[in-house]
């Protein structure tokens, strides 16, 4: 045992083991929100109420138990209170998480029960496509929302199953060896039709040293055979290679990384019409040290069959209707999710993974709907970043040109031209101030083109988000709040039409001239990092519904506590 | 594990935790590092270490063996009730969370069952729900906010709060909200001596649910308070707009104060929300000490009552007070005036609804949801005890507190009239048998029970309506309470008396000093009577008699066979025992013996006991 150390997995657990005496803590957050809308459409509209109120206080109550040194127990309820309810009325009671974990032998550390993962951006990886994210101003306070609701958190996704996770560490030629595995449920059995379903899979990640890294993941999606009368059972595997070359000279850092992998995905009983493809990409980097800035340039060749669904499913199923005037006009049609939705209803987010294609919207990204992950992509990207010691300014940017592999009902082939920046500027730092003044601002530009020979080949459709935010403390603790988000489409495309297999069986066109503007404005009273109180009123207004463009205005009152 | 351990633990798991979550236009160098992944959080996430729960244990059961009762109760005499009204919980626990020194969160959890026999017969909830606190203190005041559930709240008499009234009533019967005292003697001994009795929160507050922001201490004495939300009367969890909004702005000039005061509470009648319905009303409360024994205070101020088909008229509303102090009169006196017009409704004051009749409340989007109305139902003209207020009506009110050695006489006198002839109806209660007589009807407040009828039942309690046979007036009231109280030895330990007298009558309009003759509409007369006796240090005695006599007058509905007025008599005797088991453990035992009987409506008496048992642990 000489040779061999136990690399220590008990993080979480030693700080708490190391405070004697204290068995049992308390975890959680509560938060309230009431908000007073207007909405308005069609002059005419006699149909849809257009004042609406709402709201709702609830309190998240985990007990962490401590039965020993090495075990934790987290049991966490959810009490909800909905504005309106009196004496008990509007309540619901519900179990937001719980799990146990701990360290076996001094060796492995486990868990079991909720689990909040992921391995590489290929295998399992919460990708967020659809949301510009601004950690400043009103938006910042939504995302707050919406991420504790659906528990994400460092492109986690929140399972349900179990996990084990160990290195050992050598004294040459490999500094470690890393192992992680999980084993997760996505559903349970139904005795018929439905099969036991589970999601497992892990890697082994070698350390060589400071030089290299390198890991070997493998995850599979699969039906349980005989937990149902029906025996044809579904299965989609990947097995993806991780690596990391990295050289670090005075006055730079610069490396390659990247992952490759192949996946196969089908029904036991129809082999030949499985899906089997590979996925390249890789990723040169370079650190310029003493001028902060950071440059990126890189290929990815992503299979049109490539299937990993741990990777590629969606925060947001668009096929899904949202709860906030949820019909309107006269002819009461439904209002489709929009981008003000996403922000603000977090019932709208996935909690977990979806074994199949989800569907997406093309006016908020077309290029990369399921994130780097997205299959039938090929090409290559260009970034640049800068973040100064001083973190005045915190820039990035990249270019994408891409392109699909494969047809879509044609064999013309899609182009996509995405552009990302992202830029996060610190007034207070620059000036020295004690009180906060921060903008942030995102902004994402698309353009898809096709060209053919046929009416129908034609695609061009362009979009452009943008999402700024300012918080302006103007005495302490209090900040002025305010962002501005836009996001404008126009174009058209040809998208596909899924049967319940994920098998194409038609293309529809997707034709869009609109946009959806929020401008917002607050002020915010910080308590303390983890309590605050926030009050704001934004106007939207959306046109991408051409002939019935609709507005509200909102007002709404947030008090948010975690502790 | 030691500390060097610890720190390599931490470094080791920081290094697979540099990646972040971002965006699609944020860069992620970190990416694709192979050790990325894994379970997550990588750091260790410390918790509180303590939250507090606290709240109470309530048993209550009650047998009832009627020899007469109402032809609608049926052939069971005997009844077996376990629980309280409105569902009162028996175990109510509130758990209450500090995240930091200046902010709170608290939610409460109540189980109650009806004890059926069943083991699956058991209901949990929440009364008050979820409550976020917090405060922050600076240089130009103290800040507060509160959100969430029910928070127990008040502004000013008129605008919002509860009635506290002046403190003449029974001790003998145990209300839910009454707390257990140090000894059981202790809480008629405090009653003797202050005149009052130490209550929970919710005393004079109203239960409010919404966002209330205030502040206090701020330069040159000025207050605020805000409050955007819900009253009782607001409930309801659909999306159309059913709220109140309330404020109020104070300033304190020494030992002087003046603030103003606003409530409105809206809601639409009709599903697109467009048709308000609801009322405002803005006042000043004030208080002046205009001599060293002269002290003004009371409430002035307006409000309308606006629907589709009202005329939003608006209407006074005035309550004020002249208190002299003993050195100048000999004793003190308190001169009352108010006046509150029939235009003026606010069922969050302390004033009641006897004029309103509300805007077809079967055609409003969410109709009585939970009970819940935008407006209470009027209570017609009401006969009321002094201290209540209600809106259509304005009185002269005497108040006086006396003193001789251990007697101490409380004196009210009151003379009101309505200010427009609007109802035909008179309602009125029963004190001596009030809250037996409220147990008759369990699960729900009935309205029109009763073998005629005629009676509605509130919480904890009864009125009934009679008709008056003349046009229909602008109705006088005139009212004497009394309250004494003293205390004397028998075998050395301490015996309290307590007497409660009321004399009131209503007739056709106002006058000066009652008329006790079949002239006027009503007369009620009621005497409460109570001794406690400190058989021990943790045992009390407890006797009340009750008497209560109530005459229609000429002008009034008679029986159909006797053709005579109401002619009413209740007499209640009961007899308890109060016993502190253990430190906050008490029990309460009571048993009543009642009987009652209108000599003119044949239908209308009862005559039975009714056995209460009360256990009541506070933690």
């Amino acid at each position: 045992m000489k040779y061999l150390l136990l690399s220590v997995f008990i993080t979480l657990l030693s700080n708490s083991y190391g405070q004697q005496g204290k068995k049992v803590q308390f975890v959680g957050g509560a938060r309230s929100l009431m908000s007073n809308s207007n909405f308005t459409s069609d002059p005419s509209d006699s149909m849809t109420a257009p004042r609406s109120t709402g709201g709702y206080a609830l309190v998240d109550l985990g007990i962490k138990i401590n039965p020993n040194k090495t075990t934790e127990i987290l049991g966490m309820f959810r009490i909800r209170n909905d504005f309106g309810g009196f004496w008990g009325g509007g309540v619901t009671f519900g179990v937001r998480q719980l799990y146990v974990r701990g360290v076996a032998g001094k060796v492995l550390r486990y868990q079991v029960g909720n689990l909040d993962y992921k391995l590489t951006p290929y295998t399992f990886y919460n990708h967020n496509a659809d949301i510009l994210t601004s950690s400043v101003g009103t938006m910042g306070i939504k995302e707050d929302i919406f991420n504790y609701e659906s528990f994400y958190r460092e492109n986690t996704w929140r399972q349900q199953g179990a996990s084990v996770n160990f290195a050992l560490q050598f004294p040459k030629v490999v500094k470690e060896i890393e192992f992680n595995g999980f084993i997760t449920r996505m559903n349970p059995t139904n005795f018929a039709d439905i099969m036991e379903r589970l999601y497992g899979g892990g890697n082994m990640v070698i350390t060589q040293g400071k030089h290299l890294t390198v890991g070997l993941n493998h995850v599979s999606i699969f039906d349980l055979a005989g937990t149902a009368i029906d025996s044809n059972a579904y299965s989609n595997n990947v097995s993806t290679l991780t690596y990391d070359v990295r050289f670090d000279a005075k006055k730079f850092k610069y490396g390659v990384d990247g992952e490759s992998g192949i996946s196969s995905s089908g029904l036991s009983q129809a082999p030949e019409d499985a899906l089997n493809d590979y996925f390249l990409h890789a990723r040169a980097y370079l650190n310029l040290k003493k001028k902060n800035l950071g440059f990126d340039l890189g290929y990815m060749d992503n299979g049109a069959d490539f299937r990993s669904f741990g990777a590629q499913s969606k925060r947001i199923d668009y096929s899904q209707q949202n709860n906030f005037f949820k019909r309107y006009t006269n002819d009461q049609i439904l209002r489709p999710i929009s981008m003000y939705d996403i922000y603000n209803d977090p019932t709208l987010f996935s909690n977990g993974i979806q074994a199949g294609v989800m569907q997406y919207n093309p006016a908020v990204n077309n290029a990369l709907p399921y994130g780097l992950a997205t299959f039938n992509r090929r090409g290559g990207y260009i970034g640049a970043s800068y973040s100064d010691s001083a973190k005045i300014i915190d820039a990035s940017a990249k270019y994408y040109l891409l392109n699909e592999i494969r047809g879509q009902g044609t064999s013309a082939l899609k182009t996509f031209n995405y552009a990302n920046l992202d830029v996060h500027f610190s007034l207070s730092n620059l000036m020295k101030w004690k009180k906060k003044v921060d903008v942030h601002t995102g902004i994402a530009i698309q353009k898809t083109t096709r060209e053919g020979d046929f009416t129908f080949e034609s695609v061009d459709l362009s979009s452009f988000t943008m999402n700024t935010g300012f918080e302006i403390e103007v005495i302490e603790k209090l900040s002025v709040l305010a962002n501005v988000f836009l996001l404008q489409s126009k174009g058209s495309d040809q998208l596909p039409v899924r049967d319940g297999n994920d098998a194409i069986v038609n293309y529809t066109e997707f034709s869009v001239d609109g946009i959806e503007s929020n401008i917002a404005g607050g002020l915010k009273f910080d308590f303390s990092e983890k309590v605050y109180l926030a009050a704001m009123y934004e106007w939207n207004k959306n046109s991408f519904v051409v002939d019935n463009p609709y507005q509200f205005s909102q007002m709404s009152i947030y008090y948010v506590m975690k502790f | 594990m030691n500390i060097s351990k610890i720190t390599y633990c931490l470094l080791l798991f920081a290094s697979c935790s540099i990646g972040q979550a971002y965006g699609q236009s944020k860069q992620d160098s970190s990416i694709f590092k192979p050790n990325s992944g894994g379970l997550f959080p990588k750091k260790y996430e410390p918790g509180l270490k303590n939250i507090s729960v606290s709240g109470y244990y309530r048993f209550l059961g009650a047998y009832s063996s009627m020899k007469t009762q109402y032809p609608e109760m049926g052939e069971i005499n005997n009844r077996v009730f376990l629980g309280d009204d409105s569902n009162l919980p028996q175990l109510s626990t509130t758990i209450t969370v500090v995240p930091t020194k200046n902010t709170m969160f608290s939610t409460d959890l109540y189980i109650w069952t009806p004890m059926t026999g069943s083991e699956e017969d058991y209901v949990q909830g929440l009364l008050l729900g979820v409550n976020l606190a917090g405060s922050h203190s600076t240089k130009y005041g103290t800040f507060g906010v509160k959100t969430g559930g029910i928070h127990w709240y008040k502004l000013s008499p008129m605008t919002f709060a509860a009635n506290t009234g002046y403190n003449r009533f029974s001790l003998f019967e145990r209300n839910p909200w009454d707390p257990n005292t140090r000894k059981t003697f202790e809480r008629y001994e405090t009653f003797y001596e202050n005149g009052s009795l130490s209550q929970d929160e919710r005393w004079g507050q109203q239960a409010f649910h919404g966002f209330i922001f205030e502040g206090s201490d701020l330069p040159h004495g000025f207050s605020f308070n805000f409050m955007q939300g819900k009253s009782q009367l607001n409930g309801g969890a659909t999306p159309t707009p059913n709220n109140m909004t309330g404020g109020r702005i104070a300033k304190m000039f020494g030992n002087n104060s003046v603030s103003i005061n606003g409530i409105r509470s809206k809601t639409y009648s009709d599903s697109l929300a467009k048709e308000l319905i609801g009322f405002n009303m803005i006042t000043s409360e004030f208080q002046v000490n205009l001599a060293k024994n002269i002290k003004l205070s009371g409430e002035i101020g307006a409000g309308n009552y606006f629907s589709p088909t009202s005329e939003s008229k608006w209407g006074e509303a005035v309550d004020v007070k002249l208190n002299f102090g003993k050195e100048l009169t000999f004793f003190p006196i308190e001169v009352r005036y108010f006046q509150v017009s029939p235009n003026v409704i606010n069922n969050n004051g302390i004033f009641w609804n006897t004029s309103i009749e509300e805007y077809a409340p079967e055609q409003l989007v969410d109709p009585l949801e939970g009970g819940q109305a935008p407006l209470l139902f009027p209570f017609a003209s009401s006969l009321i005890t002094i201290g209540q207020m209600t809106n259509n009506r304005r009185a002269l009110i005497l108040n006086t507190d006396l003193k001789f050695k251990r007697h101490k006489v409380t004196l009210g006198y009151s003379m009101a009239s309505e200010i427009e002839a609007r109802s035909s109806r008179i309602t009125y209660g029963h004190p001596a048998n009030n809250l037996a007589l409220s147990r008759f009807w369990r699960w729900g407040f009935p309205t029109d029970v009763g073998p005629y009828g005629n009676l509605n039942k509130i919480y904890r309690g009864v009125y009934e309506s009679m008709n008056i046979t003349d046009s229909v007036s602008a109705k006088g009231f005139n009212s004497i309470e009394v309250s004494y109280k003293t205390y004397f030895k028998v075998f050395n330990r301490k015996v309290m008396l307590f007497y409660l007298g009321g004399f009131h009558t209503v007739q056709r309009d106002f006058s000066v000093l009652p008329k006790f003759s079949k002239e006027s509409y009503l007369q009620s007369y009621n005497h409460q009577l109570e001794f406690y006796y400190e058989l021990a240090p943790r045992i009390s005695l407890s006797n009340y008699l009750g008497y209560d006599r109530i005459y229609g007058g000429d002008n009034t509905e008679v029986d159909v066979i006797t053709q005579a007025p109401k002619n009413q008599q209740g007499i209640s005797y009961a007899i308890g025992l109060d016993l502190q088991l253990s430190k906050n453990v008490g029990l309460y035992l009571r048993q009543r013996w009642m009987t009652y009987q209108d000599y003119s409506f044949e239908l209308d008496q009862y005559k039975g006991s009714e056995t209460t048992v009360e256990l009541k642990i506070f933690f």
